[in-house]
């Protein structure tokens, strides 16, 4: 099994730009439970990070390749889909987009998503359409106010220039 | 922990008065190194019209120094120039929780989906 280099960079730059290698024959060659996890980083230190299989399969973890060092921990769970749903899945896995758990995952992040839009569109528009009288007279005073404010910090970056 | 208030200089997470439509109370959201650098902080106004929306956050009596309890309007998110600010904060520090969902209230007021609490 390959293992994972992780190598920190020197400044703040490079530190975001990590190089990450498969550097073959390494510890986990020589111990098989050990398999590569989630990156370290340090300034100066090329690090080994390596987490014993059996933890990582009991949180539900990265078994298998691992195509990115900055996923989030996964859990495990068993979920029951419709055969067309599933046959929906294995197209878009077969397209190479990504594995099942990944795709019903994007997919229920967009779900997610939309959903969380939705709510906060509706309580938007409930709020506007709720103002009334002094409140609508407050929201609108500051936002003239506002407005003249930001020009005022617009005039004095033209002047300063 | 009570985080110590700072006079003269301009404090992520303290509130401010300003010279808005009124001299009003304004959250600094800006980072401290903009606001000792800049000419400008970015600030979140202060109402106390208590009314509720995805983008208000409610701070009670006391809190950061208000009056009385107020809400933080975040869809009015903005840029004042440090002239109309007052040096004076009102009180101490908000508590970070608070300031995250300030956080979390500014990111849904530019349209990031984030969960309503």
């Amino acid at each position: 099994m390959a293992s994972l280099r992780v190598r920190a960079g020197r400044g703040a730059e490079q530190r975001d730009r990590l190089a990450v290698q498969n550097a073959g024959s390494q510890a986990s060659d020589r111990f098989p439970l050990l398999v590569p996890t989630t990156r370290v980083v340090t300034r100066k230190r090329t690090r080994h990070v390596y987490a014993w299989k059996g933890m990582l399969l009991a949180g539900g973890g990265m078994n298998g390749r691992t195509e990115s060092m900055t996923a989030a921990a996964k859990l495990k769970v068993s979920l029951s889909l419709s055969a067309d749903v599933l046959a929906l899945v294995d197209r878009d896995a077969r397209r190479g987009k990504g594995s099942r758990s990944s795709i019903v995952e994007q997919w229920l992040r967009r779900a997610a998503s939309s959903s969380v839009e939705q709510e906060i569109g509706d309580a938007t528009a409930a709020y506007y359409r709720s103002l009334r009288g002094e409140d609508r007279t407050e929201d609108e005073s500051l936002s003239r106010s506002l407005s003249d404010a930001a020009r005022r910090v617009a005039r004095g970056r033209a002047a300063r220039r | 922990m009570t985080v110590p208030v700072k006079t003269g200089v301009l404090r992520r997470g303290f509130i401010y008065l300003a010279r808005l439509d009124k001299l009003r109370p304004v959250l600094i959201v800006s980072p401290n190194v903009r606001n000792d650098l800049a000419s400008d902080v970015i600030v979140v106004p202060c109402s106390t019209r208590l009314s509720a929306a995805p983008t208000h956050v409610r701070l009670r009596r006391g809190e950061g120094g208000v009056s009385e309890a107020s809400v933080l309007k975040c869809e009015q998110i903005a840029t004042l120039h440090k002239e109309d600010i007052r040096l004076q904060p009102l009180g101490g520090a908000l508590p970070p929780k608070r300031v995250l969902e300030v956080e979390r209230a500014v990111l849904r007021a530019i349209g990031v989906p984030i969960p309503l609490e």
